[in-house]
């Protein structure tokens, strides 16, 4: 293998036909093989932890609920999952190659969450067409990996959304019991025999909470990766325990989505439902260990982290129960991504305050 | 007492042991006449013999002249730049030329700071007022002095085996100390664990000495910093000033103190360690400044990069043709380069660790055996992931200035609080994208400096009194 890499390097040097496609050759090259780039200033040893590793790490974070998908709503989240990362994958590489710069190991994430994140029975094309808006107009725009404001995943989601939103309330699929889930039906069949309009959340607005059993394993119906509680608290504190996902966000967002579920559910109990559902229905959880704890698109300092995770907490509890939307963990995300630089501002200023008092 | 922000030692492989290995007198010494990024202007001619303690070289600085005196007896010849001497066939003396062991009681602090310049000591204390070497000359003197035992980085002469080695040379140094500080002045003694034999020597050895104090830190790097310690002393004593000066000495340094002026030796011998994964046999030296690196320095592999100082601190140095500095304590050994590992993002991460717990070596508290002298991954735009604020001791957010920075922002770098940067480079260690912050940061300062500079001297010449003023200062 490295010797066959090797052997095509010199295809893609400058003046050879292949040239222009460097930067698809130098990121598989160093996909597959560790890259050894001297350092020349101190320190001169680093920690070994780069990109690439935080990146795969939150896939393999995602590998629990991705699994539980797959058993609840069969076969068809992995032709999912492939379509998304070819969709993306296009972009992305297009992009690179436009700007000349290096492929990003950011678009494992995006790829793999998006499928997650939508009906299991949303139409292929659609899944295309979210994901590539997603990463387009989500981060290639705004200058790629580290520079959007917006979470692309969830820009590929608003903008499904928004386009067709019967698709994508009306796609969802009874999840597999037994033994193999829906491991056994074929992709074709999950989606035409038990297509459902209703979810938990739907059914909650009418008082009907369900089994909190079902809800925690998952044996709901609901976005791919989002229904299996278990899971993503496996896969969550995974993240969390590597010390990737921010435990800051994490902490403060569902203890304020907690506290105000239960306050609200006092105040309100035929409007809000009990704690207990509201944490394990719709996406919290998977939003709060794998959407917010996005680093790019929270706030870049550590105390903004809390107030991001409040602000998300907050308003996905009150989108849920005072306004038109069932769910409101997207809304919630896109406006604390809007409202992370303000945060930081904030912050940032308090301290250059204290900073010059103390001076 | 502990750091206030920040700070994380990263567990590397090649910790040396504590023996000490005496290395004996080599047939020449190296020195260079550079310390502290001070050029020192030779004071000997070619081909002339010097003694034990004569002047090397000679720099004027802090107000007076700091010197390099001769750690041996031997013929000095000269390189043709001037930049570095070679002692040939050096002999060691009991005794110094120039130097007699002094009595703490009867010399006052005048007569102190001269010999240890003279000495070659004088370097190794810090003034927070200063920010560096406090002055030769004026009748201040400090509230405190800092007396640091604890150096974490890996990998530096500990503050255990020097005390061990040459506790009364240190408990000489300490009294002497007494005369520097000011009237109710104290000298603050910084250990690891005030229970540790070695701590309750000292202690008992010091003990009733009203102004002597003990403090235990934990092993956090950079704590041996000694900005960051002058000031977490500072917030420790109640009545202490923002102003007061605060004085940092570490544990070579002050048993330099105690050589110099209570046996009249000057800076002769330096403890060193060997340390890293392609250290071979990682330990402690006792060798003569000068000594040739290949003397004692031993690599494994066929490609190992050898840093002067710590693997957090430490540059590059030639093995083959430099020779122990006044102020070396450490040599740091790792490969020049890491092998290209297959799919090494999927690996479970073995001999490796980590500021986060991504690999595996976390799990079972291992000590990182692979790293290389590489970045270990690719240059990437920051993704503010905050590692490098959580590292950071001086309580700033290295994110937020280096957005600033790449904007060109200068001036908002500078409110985020660029200047309080204390230079322990843990930030470029940790950040995941492989970012030069520590480069970033100081051309900044640079950058900042030099213009200050530009518009004192046009003020200067506008014929402003007040800046006129300033510059004298």
């Amino acid at each position: 293998m490295r010797r066959l890499l090797e052997a095509m390097r010199p295809l893609f040097e400058k003046g050879r036909p292949l040239a222009p496609f460097a930067a698809v050759f130098n990121a598989f090259d160093s996909l597959m093989y560790s890259i050894q780039v001297p350092t020349d200033g101190p320190p001169y040893g680093r920690d070994p932890i780069d990109l690439k590793r935080v990146m795969m790490l939150v896939v393999i974070a995602l590998l629990p609920p991705f699994v539980a998908s797959v058993y609840f709503f069969g076969y068809r989240i992995l032709l999912m999952l492939l379509v998304s990362y070819v969709a993306g994958a296009i972009v992305e590489v297009a992009f690179a190659l436009i700007r000349k710069e290096e492929i990003s190991e950011g678009f494992f994430v995006t790829g793999f969450l998006f499928p997650l994140i939508v009906p299991p029975g949303l139409p292929l094309w659609m899944v295309a067409v979210g994901v590539a808006f997603g990463v387009l107009v989500g981060k290639e725009v705004f200058g790629g990996t580290g520079r959007n404001l917006f979470n692309p995943a969830l820009v590929g989601r608003v903008f499904l959304a928004l386009g067709y939103p019967t698709a994508m309330t009306s796609n969802w699929i009874q999840p597999g019991t037994g033994t193999w889930g829906r491991l056994v039906h074929t992709a074709a069949s999950s989606i035409t025999d038990a297509v459902t309009s209703a979810t938990p959340l739907v059914l909650g607005k009418g008082g009907d909470y369900g089994s909190p059993l079902d809800l925690f394993l998952g044996r709901v119906t609901g976005s791919a990766g989002e229904t299996s509680a278990l899971a993503i608290i496996i896969g969550g504190l995974f993240l969390v325990g590597v010390g990737i996902a921010n435990w800051r966000t994490v902490v403060s967002l569902l203890v304020t989505f907690t506290a105000l579920s239960a306050i609200l559910h006092l105040a309100a109990p035929q409007t809000v439902g009990p704690v207990w559902f509201n944490l394990l229905s719709g996406g919290i959880l998977f939003g709060a260990f794998f959407m917010a704890t996005d680093p790019v698109t929270g706030p870049v300092t550590q105390r903004g982290r809390y107030v991001y995770g409040i602000i998300i907490g907050a308003v996905t509890i009150l989108i849920r129960s005072f306004s038109g939307f069932v769910e409101g963990m997207m809304f919630a995300i896109l406006f604390g991504n809007i409202c992370a630089p303000l945060i930081d501002e904030v912050i940032i200023r308090s301290q250059m305050r204290r900073f010059a008092r103390e001076q | 007492m502990r750091l206030k922000h920040g700070g994380f030692t990263p567990k590397i492989d090649g910790r040396p042991v504590g023996d000490i290995t005496t290395v004996p007198m080599p047939d020449r010494l190296i020195l260079e006449l550079k310390r502290n990024d001070i050029t020192y202007e030779p004071a000997v001619q070619n081909g002339r013999r010097v003694d034990f303690g004569e002047p090397l070289a000679t720099a004027a600085a802090s107000g007076g002249t700091l010197v390099l005196p001769a750690p041996a007896t031997g013929q000095v010849v000269l390189d043709e730049d001037r930049r570095r001497l070679v002692m040939q066939d050096p002999q060691a003396a009991a005794t110094a030329t120039g130097f007699s062991p002094l009595v703490h009681g009867r010399i006052s602090s005048d007569e102190i700071k001269k010999t240890l310049a003279r000495g070659g000591v004088w370097p190794f204390f810090y003034s927070s007022r200063d920010r560096g070497m406090p002055s030769l000359v004026g009748e201040e003197k400090p509230r405190s002095i800092v007396v640091n035992f604890i150096l974490t980085e890996p990998f530096r002469a500990r503050g255990k085996v020097v005390i061990t080695r040459s506790w009364d040379r240190i408990v000489a140094g300490i009294r002497f100390l007494q005369r520097l500080v000011s009237d109710y002045g104290t000298i603050e003694i910084i250990l690891t664990d005030r229970k540790h034999p070695v701590a309750q020597m000292m202690y008992n050895d010091l003990k009733g000495q009203a102004w002597v104090r003990f403090h235990s830190v934990p092993l956090t790097y950079p704590i041996e910093n000694p900005r960051l310690l002058s000031e977490t002393v500072r917030s420790l004593s109640s009545g202490m000033n923002g102003d007061d000066d605060i004085w940092v000495i570490d544990a070579q340094g002050i048993e330099a103190v105690g050589g110099c002026l209570g046996e009249g030796l000057p800076l002769h011998e330096r403890i060193v360690v060997t340390g890293g994964p392609s250290a071979a046999g990682p330990r402690h030296f006792a060798v003569r400044i000068g000594t040739p690196l290949d003397s004692f320095v031993e690599t494994i592999g066929s490609d190992a990069t050898v840093l002067r100082g710590g693997l957090l601190n430490g540059a590059p140095v030639s093995v083959e043709s430099a020779g122990v500095g006044y102020d070396d304590d450490a040599f740091f050994a790792m490969p020049r380069s890491g092998k290209r590992e297959l799919l090494s993002f999927v690996r479970p991460g073995f001999g490796r660790t980590s500021f986060t717990r991504s690999f595996a070596t976390s799990l079972f508290g291992g000590y990182d055996k692979q790293i290389a002298a590489t970045l270990r991954g690719e240059p990437r735009p920051c993704i503010a992931c905050g590692f490098c604020e959580t590292v950071c001791p001086a309580g700033i957010m290295p994110q937020v200035i280096h957005r600033y920075l790449y904007r060109e922002k200068t001036e908002e770098a500078e409110q985020a609080g660029l200047d309080r940067c204390v230079e322990c480079n843990l930030c470029t260690y940790v950040c995941p994208s492989k970012i030069e912050l520590r480069r970033q940061f100081t051309d900044a300062k640079a950058f900042i400096q030099k213009e200050k500079e530009e518009m004192l001297a046009v003020a200067a010449r506008s014929g402003g009194g007040q800046s006129e003023g300033e510059e004298a200062k």
